[in-house]
């Protein structure tokens, strides 16, 4: 039985759709974003999504959602975000890592505090909440982590230097507590996800920075359906990952990219 | 969080290898679920060279009595999966009988043992046909179904770990296993146009009538399996998976909820490949 959830990067895209996915299923959430308004703001959209959802379905109640700002890049904060779930759901059974940034810039000129932000937060924040929630995890029932990857550690492209590297690091880290953590019963899993029409995404085609022409060509090579995932495909991976489901399954790297990748590359 | 529950109501599944073990367990789930399910089998001939007794008809034919049992509609059909007018006469059977096709899922396998300075010809020849040429002629045929018709569909191979590491003895078998990976990706890219995805699912060892058959021929060969192998999982206490491990990865993967995942080789193994 998993009746507590710890979602990092749940104000938006994979994260928020996860935290939702989660708390329709019954589990509930603490909804944690480096911006506190954006967990809070997801946390009731989602609270309210769900309830409504409840109301006509033949499901059970859905779990409690609760949004709480966290940089999890800071040890302390993190310390905060897990012990705050705890003493509300009375226990963790299951960490969702879906928070992470990304920055793009030339490899021969990265800057290093552009290097340092992503890894502290990318790699270094799953560090820091794999670390804190453990002692909750060896207590559950059916502990499960499920940590965002994505395919920038599979195939080279340019400009992704420090966040290729990041999450090269995550699947790494994915093998290595599945096997460690494994005498304790906690699971250790990743999703690897193509492109997501996330909100990052939306942004960029908004304000430019991503010219349109650039996503109809991502689209183009998605073999299933020649579109970008939408962030409920990846939730629906992430949940199947740390649901019971899935007891005997750990220590994965799940490709959700549509295709994308299986010819070898992105092109 | 309990077992998501999944609704296939309205679907048509077909399931080889169904005539007991694991092929049962996911065609009795699959039935849960409300799905109609097709279910075959080699019936009462048995392959060459293969060091065990495969599922009989009247296995097959529990098979059907336990779908049936659940109130879901089935069918049988015998079928040997490596001849080609056979599988072709299969695929029509299930859409004469239930109007469409939309989950193939390719699960008869055979196996057996020996060095590569022992194998014979015709043991190669078994299980590179059963486990690598079958589910090919049930793909061409189950795609050819699904490229018509409205709607999504799936197609799901039973690979293995041998699919993804080396093991000795089985250079027949880790052939077989390997090339179904490369099979499902090719698939995957010629039947995402159409609203197919194609996926294997990778197990360790699982609990089945296979197994108990193995351990019977080959103690020792398993015994020299594990110490170069190590634990079959990283879970202590945990050798093998059960049936239902594979089901709940198969039902997940045919289910709307995977609709953007093909090509892969989902791995349901324990851990035993990550370490």
């Amino acid at each position: 039985m998993q009746v507590a959830a710890l979602v990092t990067g749940a104000g938006g895209g994979i994260g928020r759709a996860s935290a939702a996915a989660l708390a329709a299923g019954g589990t509930n959430v603490l909804a944690v974003d480096l911006d506190p308004d954006a967990a809070k703001r997801a946390a009731e959209e989602v609270g309210l999504a769900a309830a409504a959802a409840a109301s006509t379905t033949e499901g059970g109640p859905p779990g409690e959602i609760v949004g709480f700002g966290c940089d999890v890049a800071d040890v302390a904060q993190v310390a905060a975000a897990v012990a705050t779930a705890v003493d509300r759901f009375g226990g963790l059974d299951v960490l969702v890592n879906s928070a992470g940034v990304m920055h793009i810039d030339a490899a021969e000129t990265y800057p290093a505090e552009a290097w340092d932000r992503v890894q502290s937060i990318n790699a270094g924040g799953i560090v820091n909440c794999c670390q804190a929630a453990f002692p909750h995890l060896r207590e559950s029932a059916a502990p499960a982590i499920v940590n965002v990857a994505s395919i920038s550690q599979l195939r080279g492209q340019p400009g992704l230097l420090a966040y290729a590297a990041s999450k090269g690091a995550i699947e790494s880290m994915t093998r290595t507590l599945a096997v460690e953590w494994a005498p304790q019963g906690i699971r250790v899993n990743a999703v690897a996800p193509g492109h997501v029409r996330t909100p990052m995404v939306e942004k960029a085609l908004a304000d430019g920075s991503l010219p349109t022409a650039d996503l109809e060509g991502w689209e183009r090579r998605i073999p299933l359906g020649n579109r970008l995932a939408d962030p409920t495909e990846i939730a629906d991976v992430v949940t199947f990952l740390a649901g019971p489901a899935a007891r005997y399954v750990t220590g994965q790297v799940l490709v959700a990219d549509g295709g994308l990748t299986i010819n070898g590359t992105y092109d | 969080m309990g077992t998501v529950a999944y609704d296939f109501s309205g679907d048509v599944v077909l399931i080889t290898g169904a005539a007991r073990g694991l092929g049962r367990d996911m065609a009795l789930g699959f039935a849960r679920s409300g799905a109609k399910v097709a279910v075959s089998d080699l019936g009462d001939r048995s392959p060459e060279a293969v060091p065990y007794a495969t599922g009989s008809e009247s296995d097959l034919a529990g098979t059907a009595a336990a779908i049936e049992e659940l109130g879901a509609e089935s069918m049988s059909i015998d079928v040997d999966v490596t001849n080609e007018a056979e599988v072709e006469a299969m695929i029509a059977a299930v859409i004469e009988r239930f109007g469409r096709l939309d989950i193939m899922v390719s699960n008869a396998g055979v196996i057996s043992g020996g060095r590569v300075w022992e194998l014979t010809e015709a043991q190669w020849d078994s299980v590179v046909d059963v486990d690598l040429k079958g589910p090919f002629l049930c793909a061409k045929h189950a795609a050819r179904h699904m490229i018509d018709r409205e709607g999504s569909g799936r197609l799901i191979t039973i690979c293995s770990t041998s699919g993804l590491v080396g093991i000795p003895g089985q250079a027949h078998y880790q052939s077989a296993k390997h090339g179904i990976v490369g099979q499902v990706k090719t698939l995957a890219l010629e039947l995402a146009p159409y609203d197919v995805t194609v996926n294997a699912i990778c197990p360790t060892v699982v609990d089945s009538p296979m197994l108990d058959h193995l351990m019977e021929v080959g103690q020792a060969y398993f015994q020299e399996v594990a110490r170069l192998c190590g634990s079959s999982t990283v879970f202590p206490g945990v050798d093998f998976l059960e049936p239902r491990d594979v089901t709940h990865a198969a039902q997940w993967l045919a289910s709307d909820a995977a609709r953007y995942v093909t090509g892969t080789a989902f791995t349901v193994d324990g851990g035993f490949t990550c370490k």
